[in-house]
């Protein structure tokens, strides 16, 4: 063979291997659900290197997600990269918290939570341990008054360098202290640097107070330097209404998407809340287990040892973790500080307080999805049960083994929280019944 | 023999003067957090990037801390391999095209300028929104900053070709195809490579920049991650690593540069690169 053959040759391999994989990508069959199962699909799915951005794993460990037909296709994520990475199709859903969203409405709207695990209320102004500063804890015990505590405590940053990061979510904590203590920002010397800079500026006393995200509170904590004034702190004085300021200094984290997703994929949405709260009831229930599977992932995004110990200081208070029966308040309870449109009507007023919208703001509605999917998930919990009611009533399943097979499976679903697809399988017993 | 000692003594004796500077100003500082010592460097920091590691029982371990850096450097010297290929084939391409057609050479020069004032830093919030967390983002971002500066170069060398030796050669007969392979890429390469070894030193910052921003793999990945906790021992074992694989990748480009530009390297010349 000749060389020209030769290279002809090769070139008609190549070009045939490349068809062959196009061709393979355009029309490889996709999974189709069969009777039972659900059908398969790909998501993907962002997480912050946070502990209360990473619970996810749990899931993906136990093959949750699987079980409803979704394969999780999941990477670590910044902060910054939430939004874009949504409204630009790399992604189609993130954990993240709802004050990003709604800092950046202004220039990418439609892109809202759709389900929350656990409210963060890891905020605090940590301050440096020789200087002698003391908490609010500390004020309340000398005889003052919460509300003057936090005066006091927040006074003592007059005169003195503040170190704070520039991202949006932590703004209306930061904000409320000062509003709270009286302290007007002229008062002390400001120093904006990035999150992880703000902790270098404490180690060479640059700086006598700090606040920063999680990463920066649990590295100053473990290193012995003084949390003041903490989210909780804050939110004990918090009335429910939206018109509470004090509640902008807590938020519930979860899992958002843009709006076309979210009406394209509205299964979709369904089973990957499912499987939230399947997560969240896992983590109240058998909390060593969970930490088990959860640490070492957070450990592997970070390069820092997160132990079961520090996981525990994350579960049961920087960032608790509420069930499906736990959050029925957030959903129908007005009077609760934690309904939906209290917590986030807060955040959302605290960002047009500061101006930052030059058209319409958001309403709540707007960025927050998951007030729908919760009562979708009740609705459907209640047609399951209703069916249940009647395949007992019917003996179905004692006679017919495909209704007995499709029975058990739906019961499955249901204990976890997959209503969906348990009021699925549930109406084909029942219509096997001749219901 | 004894010339190449020497020079490696004196290599080592300014490592070893560096590590003791920064060993010095570790205990002036006395602060393990922002100025590690290089004890705490050495049994804290490195074994602790195993935690990176895919594993059920994350610990600090030298081995599979190792083996994290051996993974992610790979990814890393494949992103600079493909951008920096890409990025000169095309750099250079670009720069002859603009070159080379007459007709619309203002506005082709136009494009170069303004291609070349971009700065490479402000592309970064574009290329997230373009290309997410793709792959395909670092590779263009890597290629990109390649390409502005071999097109910039390439252009320079060839308007500095000589037309006498143009003329000379066509004269003689020679086609444009000769012309261009035997007249213009070789007067273009004593500027070309030496510009060609120094982007392959810009690629490792490119490389860094791209990585840290889109975190998928690579050292660039390793490092955002570090610098999200403050950890400054980590910080320090990955700059260390670049300056380690700057220097070898400078050596390298240097022994190729040399190789193939030795029809017109003096001896002089050879030493100096």
């Amino acid at each position: 063979m000749n060389s020209k053959t030769r290279v002809t040759s090769i070139l008609i391999v190549v070009v045939l291997v490349v068809l062959a994989v196009v061709a393979y990508k355009i029309f490889r069959h996709k999974e189709g659900g069969d009777l039972v199962a659900p059908p398969q699909v790909t998501v993907r799915f962002g997480m912050l290197p946070y502990g209360d951005h990473t619970y996810a794993i749990i899931g993906v460990r136990k093959k949750w997600f699987e079980e409803v037909g979704i394969t999780l296709d999941y990477q670590s994520i910044k902060v910054d990269q939430a939004v874009p990475f949504l409204k630009n199709g790399s992604l189609d859903v993130a954990s993240c918290p709802p004050g990003i969203i709604v800092a950046a409405y202004e220039t990418n709207p439609g892109v809202g939570n759709f389900v929350f695990g656990s409210i963060f209320q890891g905020y605090a102004i940590m301050a440096q341990p020789s200087g002698g500063y003391k908490s609010v804890d500390e004020f309340i015990a000398q005889g003052l008054s919460p509300n003057d505590a936090i005066k006091a405590a927040a006074n003592q940053l007059t005169g003195h360098v503040f170190a704070y990061p520039s991202e949006a979510a932590i703004k209306p904590f930061i904000d409320l202290v000062l509003q709270k203590g009286g302290v007007s920002r002229g008062a002390f010397k400001s120093l904006v640097l990035d999150d992880p800079l703000t902790v270098n500026a404490m180690r060479n006393k640059q700086a006598d107070f700090q606040v920063g995200g999680a990463p920066s509170h649990v590295v100053l904590q473990r290193e012995g330097f003084k949390p003041i004034i903490t989210s909780n702190d804050i939110v004990r004085a918090a009335t429910p209404s939206p018109d509470s300021q004090e509640l902008a200094s807590v938020f519930t984290d979860g899992w958002a998407t843009t709006s076309e997703y979210f009406k394209q994929h509205h299964d979709t949405i369904l089973r990957l809340a499912s499987v939230n709260f399947r997560i969240t009831k896992f983590m109240h229930d058998h909390q060593d287990e969970a930490l088990a599977l959860h640490m070492p992932y957070l450990s592997q995004v970070t390069g820092q040892t997160f132990s079961a110990a520090d996981g525990k200081a994350i579960y049961d208070s920087l960032d608790p973790f509420f069930t499906f029966e736990a959050q029925k308040d957030w959903y129908h309870n007005p009077q609760s500080p934690y309904y939906f449109r209290n917590l986030n009507g807060s955040l959302i007023g605290s960002f047009v307080a500061q101006g930052i919208y030059k058209k319409a703001p958001p309403s709540v509605d707007d960025v927050i999805y998951a007030d729908d999917v919760y009562l979708e998930l009740e609705k459907l919990k209640a047609e399951t049960d209703t069916l249940f009611a009647k395949i007992q009533e019917s003996h179905v399943v004692e006679k017919n083994s495909e209704a007995s097979r499709l029975y058990e499976r739906a019961k499955y679903y249901y204990d976890a929280y997959d209503y969906l697809d348990a009021q699925r399988l549930a109406q084909r017993v029942v219509q096997l019944a001749g219901g | 023999m004894k010339r190449s000692l020497q020079k490696y003594f004196w290599r080592l004796l300014t490592l070893l003067a560096v590590l003791m500077a920064w060993q010095a100003l570790a205990l002036t500082h006395d602060n393990v957090q922002l100025f590690p010592s290089l004890r705490q460097i050495a049994l804290h920091s490195f074994p602790s990037i195993a935690l990176f590691a895919d594993s059920a029982t994350p610990r600090e371990n030298g081995l599979v801390a190792l083996r994290v850096i051996a993974q992610h450097s790979a990814y890393t010297i494949l992103h600079i391999t493909g951008g920096l290929g890409i990025g000169s084939l095309t750099g250079i391409a670009a720069a002859m095209a603009v070159h080379f057609f007459k007709r619309s050479a203002r506005s082709n020069k136009l494009i170069l300028t303004a291609a070349r004032t971009v700065p490479l830093l402000a592309l970064i919030p574009l290329f997230i929104y373009w290309f997410g967390n793709r792959e395909l983002g670092i590779y263009v971002y890597i290629s990109f900053g390649v390409f502005v500066v071999m097109s910039t170069v390439t252009y320079e060398a060839i308007s500095g070709v000589p037309q006498a030796y143009v003329h000379q050669a066509r004269l003689l007969g020679a086609t444009r195809m000769r012309i261009f392979s035997t007249v213009y890429l070789q007067a273009i390469e004593p500027q070309v490579l030496p510009a060609f070894r120094d982007v392959v030193g810009l690629c490792w910052a490119f490389s860094l920049g791209a990585e840290f921003i889109v975190n998928r793999a690579g050292i660039g990945y390793l490092v955002s991650q570090s610098y999200q906790y403050s950890d400054m021992g980590k910080l320090l074992i990955f700059a260390g690593l670049y300056v380690v694989y700057g220097y070898l990748a400078f050596m390298m480009t240097t022994t190729l540069t040399r190789r193939i530009g030795r029809w017109y390297l003096t001896d002089a010349g050879k030493d100096a690169i």
